[in-house]
């Protein structure tokens, strides 16, 4: 007997298919055409052939910027991991009380905390005078540290920024990966006299693989995309210690008013996503479905 | 039938998404009277766009809309203002004109100006400007860009000034400096260990090398380039000067000021231009600092009454210099009607205009039919050191050329590289952009 196809789907998706196409579809084709032209939005553009992405090459500020950017993704994403998942465990593993709940809660205030505000919030914290990490290392002997006047600690502490505002939010994702997990793995665990440690090896963090997959891609995603916490925070300076790709893509689109070269730029950031995504997904999935 | 009738739903969706896409040309064309209703009036409508100056006490808004009502009932128009905040300036304007909603009279400052010259978006002014306005203005040379007169200056002024703690200077019993070389030794003499502890608290200079806009090198390096007699481009705007033995000379001053003479707080390269006076040069633990006149009043006058400062315009080395601001009016292309847009742009600089304007942000005068109601502190600045207040010249791809120059100061400023490599390395890279 052959089945009738219902095409009474599309009537409901036709809105939305319409308004990411226009918004989203659009956009990266018409992107992708401006990256071999001249365009500055107002004249029509021209057309460049390579010459955008041949000047990549030569552009100081644009290869600090994706050095920047790759070290900026090396540092955050697997530290914000880690301590997401460590915070989500020791959460876990206390009974829910007040002060588990505190804790929990106070964790995710900088998620939902602006970017401006978190950029002054740490250019006090970091002030090399009276600020609260030079006073907290002065007490155990340590000297000032100048961090967001030098080349060497100004990425340091953009990434410290980075990790504190996003930890809570990637705690909460595990918290719910590991209510998850049966509580019969842990008990059999318990029974065959399996240590907390082995218990962490041999049942947490194997559950966990499907959410830390989406951690890291989704930091890593996060992490080449960042802007307004180092635009707030240093500017992308001192020098061009900080400037990151997206910030280049901004500079290049809204004060240079050369979209081409924006667009150019982002095609650069988009590619090494996709690769990095891929050899993540690659890395991280085994054989068998995540989901 | 079922798929005809699917097909009929997902026309009438595309519809009426594109005619909720249409905006307001759609809801104007379905109202003729309306539109009748304003032709029987004839009002013309002007948009204005301007930057904020306001303070708390006098807002801009209010200002300008009393200043435009006599010119709205003379000419019959209607003007609507804009106060567009100086964060993301350029990108409002960017967007607005390229949306076909940018203003008749816009505000511009110098690095604004080639990119949007080569866009063809600004309207030369020479033909509209009468024997009678040339005469009146002063300051009209400095809306000559690429050999037209594109702007009418509207704000010159707020030059950077050298201000000293004048009882510092009275502790160490010196004089006010006039020369580079009186300013170092000041500066040394000013560096100490006030309470001590052991630790220098009170510094000869600060400089708020952690800024994050090169608009910062107003007051941080464009004074020193010019006193040492060098230039940041030449004549023609088509090649980089600065890196010249003038600009070698004043990036080394600056750079041992810091790291061989240590009379500079090495946090200043972390820091920005409100840290360094409110936490420094406001608690007088600092001898001196550059800062433009507007924050002397409304930074050390008002918030720090006690505060014992004084200035010189500027330092000599091989002549005086210092930057001061030449903002202009423009007339945009897409404007309508040029000759009542520019008569709307004499309106807004005519003495009458600017007296007001100039009650809320007082800057000097622009034309010579305008008395100065500046701060009277600031009198003999304009009168005796006008040689030595300087603009920059507007050259192509300014934004990114600036922007090199300053990271390579800090690169200098940190110490991880030397004024001769950091001056090369931006000489380069704004050569290669004069040149595409």
């Amino acid at each position: 007997m052959s089945k009738k196809t219902d095409y009474s789907g599309y009537v409901y998706i036709f809105p939305i298919l319409i308004l990411i196409s226009i918004f989203y579809i659009i956009p990266i084709f018409m992107s992708f055409f401006y990256s071999f032209q001249k365009f500055n939005v107002i004249q029509p553009p021209e057309f460049l052939g390579l010459f955008n992405y041949k000047r990549l090459g030569s552009d100081p500020v644009f290869l600090a910027s994706l050095k920047n950017t790759l070290v900026y993704t090396a540092i955050v994403v697997p530290v914000q991991t880690v301590l997401s998942m460590l915070l989500a465990v020791l959460i876990t593993s206390r009974k829910r009380n007040i002060w588990t709940n505190f804790v929990r809660n106070s964790l995710f205030v900088p998620v939902i905390t602006s970017m401006i505000l978190v950029g002054i919030i740490w250019r006090v914290v970091l002030n090399p005078n009276m600020g609260l990490l030079n006073h907290a290392l002065s007490s155990i002997g340590i000297t000032k540290i100048n961090w967001l006047g030098s080349n060497a600690t100004a990425m340091i502490s953009v990434c410290m920024a980075a990790v504190w505002k996003n930890v809570g939010y990637f705690m909460v994702l595990y918290i719910a990966a590991i209510m998850d997990i049966p509580k019969s793995y842990y008990e059999a665990a318990m029974v065959d006299g399996a240590s907390a440690t082995q218990k962490f090896f041999n049942i947490t963090l194997p559950m966990l693989k499907p959410a830390t997959y989406f951690v890291v891609v989704l930091g890593t995603i996060w992490s080449f995309q960042v802007f307004d916490l180092v635009y707030t925070l240093t500017g992308g300076g001192p020098g061009v210690a900080t400037v990151t790709l997206v910030m280049s893509i901004y500079n290049s689109a809204f004060r240079e008013y050369n979209m081409g070269y924006a667009a150019a730029i982002s095609y650069v950031l988009f590619a090494i996503s996709v690769i990095i995504s891929v050899i993540q997904t690659k890395c991280l999935k085994d054989n068998e479905s995540i989901y | 039938m079922r798929k005809m009738v699917i097909g009929l739903l997902i026309c009438i969706l595309a519809v009426s998404l594109l005619a909720g896409c249409g905006g307001q040309k759609g809801d104007v064309s379905q109202n003729p009277q309306q539109g009748e209703k304003q032709d029987s009036q004839k009002v013309k409508e002007m948009q204005v766009w301007l930057p904020p100056f306001g303070t708390e006490d006098m807002m801009d808004q209010e200002v300008w809309e009393d200043i435009f009502k006599k010119f709205e009932q003379e000419n019959n128009v209607k003007i609507t203002l804009q106060i567009v905040p100086w964060n993301n300036y350029e990108d409002k304007y960017l967007t607005g004109i390229s949306a076909g909603q940018g203003p008749d009279v816009g505000y511009m400052y110098a690095e604004m100006f080639p990119s949007f010259i080569d866009m063809g978006t600004v309207q030369p002014l020479d033909e509209y400007l009468t024997q009678e306005d040339r005469e009146n203005y002063y300051y009209l040379d400095k809306g000559i860009i690429f050999g037209k007169q594109y702007g009418l200056p509207i704000v010159v002024g707020n030059p950077r000034i050298l201000c000293y703690n004048q009882d510092i200077l009275d502790e160490i019993g010196a004089e006010p400096p006039a020369t580079w070389e009186d300013f170092k030794n000041i500066a040394i003499k000013a560096t100490k260990d006030t309470d001590g502890d052991g630790e220098i608290d009170r510094y000869g200079y600060v400089a708020a090398w952690g800024s994050k806009a090169y608009g910062a090198m107003n007051e941080m390096f464009y004074p020193w380039l010019w006193q040492a007699g060098g230039e940041l481009f030449n004549e023609e705007g088509t090649k980089a000067a600065f890196n010249s033995e003038a600009g070698l000379k004043a990036l080394t001053f600056l750079q041992d000021l810091l790291l061989t003479h240590k009379v500079m707080p090495e946090s200043v390269i972390a820091q920005d231009e409100s840290e360094i006076l409110t936490n420094y040069f406001a608690q007088g633990k600092a001898a001196f600092v550059i800062v433009d006149t507007r924050k002397t009043a409304n930074i050390f006058d008002k918030q720090y009454p006690d505060l014992n400062w004084g200035y010189v315009t500027s330092l000599k080395d091989v002549q005086k210099g210092t930057f001061v601001a030449a903002d202009q009016l423009v007339m945009l292309s897409d404007a309508p009607d040029y000759e009542l847009t520019m008569s709307l742009m004499r309106y807004m600089t005519s003495a009458e205009s600017m007296e007001k304007f100039h009650k809320m942000s007082p800057w000097p005068p622009i034309a010579r039919d305008e008395q100065y109601n500046g701060n009277p502190k600031f009198t003999t600045l304009y009168e005796n050191d006008y040689d030595a207040l300087k603009n920059l010249k507007p050259v192509k791809n300014g934004y990114k050329i600036y922007d090199y120059l300053y990271k390579q100061l800090q690169v200098v400023m940190m110490g991880e590289t030397t004024p001769e490599k950091a001056l090369q390395e931006a000489e380069k890279y704004a050569n290669d952009l004069l040149n595409q």
